[in-house]
């Protein structure tokens, strides 16, 4: 029977085998988890990057809307203006025309985000001319929150109103802000 | 001598090297190969993004030309194309693109160079519906042919900066040499050098048939003017729209629209881009009929005002008044919408040179609230 047993030199053998295979797939398993977090790190980055390139893209889309800016004529329109009238007609309906128009058109043109205008001076005014919540209805129709980052977006302007008694156009100031959902 | 046992025991161990060599090195391998794919896909996902950015800058950034290097992207060639209203960019032959139904973008629908061209204009109809956007390359090059010695100066000045250069004899034309450039397009406003069957310049004959264009431009007695576009089909010219597109626009320097024709691609990217511009109209002008009302109703609520009466005139008795003509335009944008030659949108042109003349009127009087 003993000479069918394995030798000490062999058993001493396998024994080495496996555990080099076994601090080899450790190291190879060590290897794969850092990957994993090296590449869910820079997978989250990439998204709080393009979340911010959105940011900003919305930003100068809406500040430079047609709909919105302050015109001169065929001369080129006023830098960070955005004229009044135009305003109070985009936001002042029941539905603002930007939540009219959603589906059709100016949810490609503003994606999940909310847009205000805030004029702190002379007298302070708001306006919320878009706002669009990335949300989920569950199975029951409740509604939860869809989102886990908001990146606001703020910028200084001049609101320009020319409906005035004294024909002089007036010029408040203000900012807009842009939220966009993660 | 070695005994039997030791020699299996040896040849074994080799054995089991070698293949655990090998799955050692395959798997390594794997992933090498894996990481090489997504991070090409990641690269050219990163590129369309950046392009994305870029066109937002470029397009808004009114009248501005950009050149932008991208020398370690030339091998890629980077393809525009836009049907049913979605303009569709990115990376040829990866799964990385872009698509934007919103902004007007006129390329060649292949672009391979070490540097990109970007310009915009306004496209005011009459007062400003969007900017598009016209985009181009270094090695992408325009010969223009135009009897208009005018629009030749303003041709040449405005597209300072990009490859293009001006025909003044149908020779020169004849003679025309494609060099080392990706594409070639030839713009014809005289409608004598490019025709359906015409032949090619002999330099251009031996070339693909993608990288020759043509594209050619006529005026009419009413200053309407058409495009008709070509494509290179062995050694002769092929047209690619059997009826000529109708050019909408106002303005005579300039002109957003007919640059738009010059740099689209062909008669598909033409039509679905400038539809585009025409369903933004539409909403850039309910926004003005409501600044419209705002106005009209500030002058009604005040006739104190000495100037009331005559601005008021403006926005709804003279003729041509605010009021009739922007609900005229309103009106006809869904009839041009549903034209896919653009005739009938032609008669957008009432309503909005209408509203031209009645806003240069009241701009003039000093005291009245223009509506642009």
């Amino acid at each position: 029977m003993a000479k069918h047993l394995p030798s000490k030199k062999a058993q001493l053998h396998i024994t080495e085998t496996i555990a080099v295979l076994f601090i080899f797939f450790i190291l190879v398993v060590f290897g794969i988890v850092f990957y994993a977090r090296y590449q869910q790190t820079s997978l989250q980055e990439k998204k709080e990057e393009l979340l911010a390139s959105r940011a900003m893209d919305i930003t100068l889309k809406t500040l430079f809307l047609p709909e919105l800016m302050c015109t001169r004529g065929e001369a080129e329109a006023e830098d960070n203006c955005i004229d009044k009238p135009k305003l109070d007609f985009l936001a002042n309906s029941e539905k603002s025309f930007f939540q009219e128009n959603l589906g059709d058109y100016y949810f490609s043109v503003f994606g999940y985000s909310n847009i205000s205008i805030i004029q702190t001076y002379p007298e302070p005014q708001q306006w919320t001319i878009y706002t669009k919540e990335k949300i989920k209805v569950a199975e029951n129709g409740t509604i939860t929150k869809d989102w886990t980052r908001k990146e606001p977006t703020f910028f200084v302007i001049t609101l320009k109103d020319q409906l005035r008694i004294d024909t002089l156009p007036q010029y408040s100031y203000g900012y807009i802000t842009i939220e966009v959902y993660s | 001598m070695l005994n039997r046992k030791a020699q299996v025991e040896i040849t074994f161990n080799w054995v089991y090297i070698l293949i655990a060599g090998a799955v050692i090195l395959l798997f390594f391998v794997g992933i090498a190969v894996k990481e090489k794919a997504s991070a090409q896909q990641s690269l050219g996902q990163d590129l369309v993004n950046t392009m994305d950015s870029i066109f937002t800058g470029a397009g808004v950034s009114e009248k501005t030309k950009n050149f932008i290097d991208i020398g370690g992207l030339a091998e890629y060639t980077l393809y525009f194309n836009c049907q049913d209203g979605i303009t569709q960019y990115g990376l040829k032959d990866t799964s990385a693109r872009s698509e934007n139904n919103i902004d007007a973008i006129f390329a060649p629908s292949e672009l391979k160079a070490p540097q990109l061209i970007t310009w915009s204009l306004p496209y005011l109809l009459p007062y400003k519906v969007m900017d598009f956007l016209y985009i181009s390359s270094s090695n992408t090059r325009y010969y223009l042919y135009s009897n208009n010695q005018k629009f030749v100066n303003e041709f040449m000045n405005a597209t300072a900066g990009f490859n293009r250069d001006y025909l003044l004899t149908p020779e020169q034309y004849n003679q025309i040499d494609p060099q080392k450039n990706f594409h070639t397009r030839i713009i014809d406003f005289t409608g004598q050098l490019i025709k359906q069957n015409a032949p090619l310049p002999s330099k251009l004959r031996s070339l693909d048939d993608s990288a020759i264009s043509g594209l050619v431009i006529e005026e009419n007695q009413a200053k309407e003017k058409k495009v008709t576009y070509y494509q290179k089909q062995g050694l002769v010219w092929k047209k690619q729209n059997l009826k000529p597109l109708s050019i909408i626009s106002l303005s005579n320097e300039r002109d957003a629209a007919l640059y738009a024709a010059i740099f689209a691609a062909n008669d598909q990217m033409y039509q679905c881009t400038m539809k585009k511009a025409f369903k933004r109209l539409g909403y850039v002008t309910s926004v003005y009929q409501g600044k419209t009302q705002s106005i009209t109703s500030f002058y009604q609520t005040h006739p104190e005002l000495q100037f009331t009466k005559s601005c008021l005139s403006y926005y709804k008795d003279s003729s041509p008044n605010i009021q009739t003509s922007i609900e005229s335009l309103h009106n006809t944008i869904p009839t041009c919408l549903q034209d896919p030659t653009f005739s009938l949108c032609q008669a957008m042109l009432d309503g909005a040179s209408g509203i031209q003349i009645a806003n240069t009127y009241l701009a003039e009087q000093g005291d009245c609230v223009p509506l642009y």
